[in-house]
């Protein structure tokens, strides 16, 4: 028997009284002490100063920096994290003896910690004693300081972000591939469509949600970014590799906390915005057969 | 059952406190201070000898309570601003001691006869306001130039007494194919370009004053234009080696050991608690001391230890054994013994059983005359020397002017400037 249970409604109440506690008033009390003067010098009695910290954070010379860069990190791995998690998901849902094993080995970057996974790409990177520099050296090539100017340097965290991402946008995919119906791209078929226009017309509309969701992800966790600049450049050199994280860090360490808070509440508008319009958007790329 | 047991329990819990409460007053007998710190600073075991020594010597207790490293300062303050203060407090004396507000909680030590004793570098990390604040009772090193004795020999280098003689010395380490000076620029801090500043602000104690006052900015002042202008010329003459903007103090005993580098910016004790003098060609003894030549400063300079202070809160009720403990700290027959064996530079007069390290005992009178106290670090409220190092290494790689690099810096000191005076 199909029994459907209906539960009242002010059960929902349950969940969003933990929400409110557990989330909104941390973080509503969080941002209160932007409007602080709070600092390393003063702890307690704490006085609101209003807008002065946001001001402060919107004229720094270092937010311009860490903006682009966080833009950057963001953009590059949304789009190669998404194409390539593209591309293997495509592979690894055809009929390949090894597919098993090679979507395991795809994975396994995903679950080492960013820490692994920095001090392995410094390691990399290394300007001494890299594996890159060394393979270098033994063609007849002088080493190059990868991680020691702000090209190189983005280009070494951009590899080291998609290198761990890249597994995970693989197993959605290919989550979203084995949801389309063979049935559609038999009628395909037998209407005498090629194999791009299979791919075109009825595979990628049908996987654009599973898509949307890769994106959004990689979008925001780019964003987030901090971690690995932290372990592999530190934002360096100078502040060239810094993002909106480690720019929170620093105010933190300097013993700045409200503009730590600050940068964070600045940081946090800006990830709603991106967020937002990106959803409003993605829709449109969606399609319900 | 139960309520008999649970009732024999209260009673035994009840006979065990009282009779705990009878021996800890029995051990109590003398004075119980109270000791806040640094966790990690206070299990230094030359802390832990002179706290036992005194505790022998009086019959009076300290109840040290360390607090958590890396939250020491804020912790401390917090407790200090609740009221909640100890008899003793141990503070690196720097800029942010004026939030515990010195005047009013501890005891003024100027005309106390062990201030004679401390070494001219280091008495003024323990002055604030022209009063002597604490004690200062810490570990100490010599910081300087360190280079390879054999490869300046090898080239003919005489050890160099100016900025001039400094500058041909790299000019001719270079011209035979040596990295003068390894510099970890990657890391920011190992620039340390506070080393620049402590000449110019002995010269003109009244920058500290004016510019935590924010009458003053680092443009203000001639030499640290000098510094950003030298580190920027250094860099480009090739000085510091290609590599610089990508080079990490974890690599300093290689490019040392191998002969890769001739020179490093440094502090004497590293040589011995660090310093792979095992894995390379060169090892510890073969590195000299010489001064700094940073653009500022002709005869070059030597930065003193940074210390920590041992602080009496003057309105407890225990003043007079918390300054009988400072006074036996201070005492050089105590203090030797609690520094025997330790490798440090002596931070009073008196102190005879500390190693000195190989390169202070080579260029002993050099130091001597040269050193400076460590000032700018300390005094100078917002001094950044991780912020400053990276404005620096944008300068040598050439993303920045000078005058920009000396406004990031200076910006940088502003924020923490304003941020605490809020």
């Amino acid at each position: 028997m199909n029994r459907k249970k209906i539960y009242p409604l002010y059960l929902a109440l349950i969940p969003a009284v933990v929400f409110f506690i557990f989330f909104i008033v941390p973080s509503t009390v969080g941002y209160y002490y932007a409007f602080t003067n709070w600092s390393a010098a003063r702890t307690t009695n704490l006085k609101f100063v209003g807008f002065e910290n946001i001001m402060s954070v919107l004229t720094s010379t270092k937010v311009p920096v860490a903006f682009v860069n966080t833009l950057i990190y963001a953009g590059v791995k949304t789009i190669t994290v998404t194409l390539l998690g593209f591309v293997f998901a495509y592979i690894l849902n055809r009929e390949i003896k090894t597919r098993t094993a090679l979507r395991t080995v795809y994975f396994i970057p995903s679950i080492f910690s960013c820490l692994v996974v920095g001090l392995i790409f410094s390691a990399v990177f290394q300007t001494r004693h890299g594996t890159i520099n060394n393979i270098l050296n033994l063609m007849g090539i002088a080493n190059i300081q990868w991680l020691g100017k702000r090209g190189t340097a983005v280009f070494a965290i951009c590899v080291a972000e998609v290198w761990r991402n890249v597994g995970y946008a693989i197993i959605i995919t290919l989550a979203g591939l084995q949801s389309v119906s063979s049935d559609y791209l038999e009628a395909g078929k037998l209407d005498g469509a090629s194999e791009w226009q299979l791919f075109r017309h009825i595979t990628l509309p049908l996987i654009m949600p599973t898509v949307n969701v890769n994106i959004l992800f990689s979008l925001i966790y780019g964003l987030k970014m901090f971690d690995l600049i932290y372990v592999m450049t530190g934002g360096g050199p100078g502040n060239a590799t810094e993002s909106f994280g480690t720019l929170m860090m620093n105010e933190m360490s300097a013993g700045r906390y409200s503009q730590s808070v600050a940068v964070n509440l600045v940081f946090t508008v800006l990830l709603v915005i991106v967020s937002v319009v990106y959803q409003k958007f993605s829709s449109r790329w969606e399609t319900v057969l | 059952m139960k309520k008999k047991m649970f009732a024999a329990l209260m009673a035994a819990c009840m006979t065990v406190s009282v009779f705990g409460s009878v021996v800890t007053a029995s051990a109590a007998d003398g004075v119980t201070l109270t000791l806040y710190g640094n966790a990690d600073d206070l299990a230094k075991p030359y802390m832990q000898k002179i706290i036992s020594l005194w505790e022998e010597s009086s019959g009076n207790k300290i109840d040290q309570q360390g607090l958590d490293t890396d939250n020491a300062e804020t912790i401390a303050l917090t407790k200090f601003t609740t009221g909640d203060i100890p008899d003793l407090y141990i503070h690196f004396g720097n800029s942010n001691l004026k939030n515990f507000n010195p005047e009013e909680n501890f005891v003024d030590w100027s005309d106390a006869d062990w201030v004679s004793d401390i070494q001219d570098s280091v008495l003024p990390q323990a002055t604030y306001n022209d009063k002597v604040i604490g004690l200062p009772f810490w570990e100490a090193s010599n910081s300087g130039c360190f280079y390879n004795t054999k490869i300046f020999e090898e080239l003919g280098i005489e050890q160099p007494t100016t900025q001039e003689e400094f500058n041909a010395a790299c000019d001719t380490l270079l011209e035979n194919g040596v990295q003068p000076i390894y510099l970890a620029a990657a890391d920011a801090w190992p620039i340390l370009y506070q080393f620049a500043l402590d000449p110019v602000l002995e010269e003109h104690p009244e920058y500290i004053e004016k510019l935590n006052a924010g009458e003053m900015s680092y443009a203000d002042i001639p030499e640290f234009t000098d510094m950003c202008t030298w580190f920027k010329e250094a860099a480009d003459k090739g000085y510091f080696g290609k590599n610089f903007a990508s080079d990490t103090w974890d690599y300093t005993s290689e490019v040392l050991g191998t002969g890769e580098a001739a020179m490093l910016f440094c502090w004497d004790t590293w040589f011995d608690t660090d310093y792979d003098s095992e894995s390379y060609d060169y090892v510890g003894d073969d590195f000299g001391i010489m001064p700094v030549f940073m653009g500022t400063c002709d005869e070059g300079t030597y930065e003193g230890g940074n210390v920590n202070l041992m602080l009496v809160n003057k309105n407890g009720d225990n003043v007079e054994a918390a300054s009988d403990f400072v006074n036996f700290m201070a005492d050089p027959e105590n203090y030797n013994q609690a520094f025997d064996g330790v490798s440090t530079a002596a931070v009073f007069k008196q102190e005879t059983t500390n190693v000195n390290s190989t390169q202070y005992d080579g260029n002993k009178d050099s130091v001597d005359k040269l050193i400076r106290a460590s000032s700018a670090q300390p005094k100078i409220v917002g001094f950044n020397q991780q912020e400053g190092g990276k404005a620096l290494l944008q300068l040598m790689n050439g993303d920045i002017s000078v005058e920009e690099c000396v406004k990031l810096i200076d910006d940088d000191r502003v924020a923490t400037l304003e941020s605490f005076a809020q």
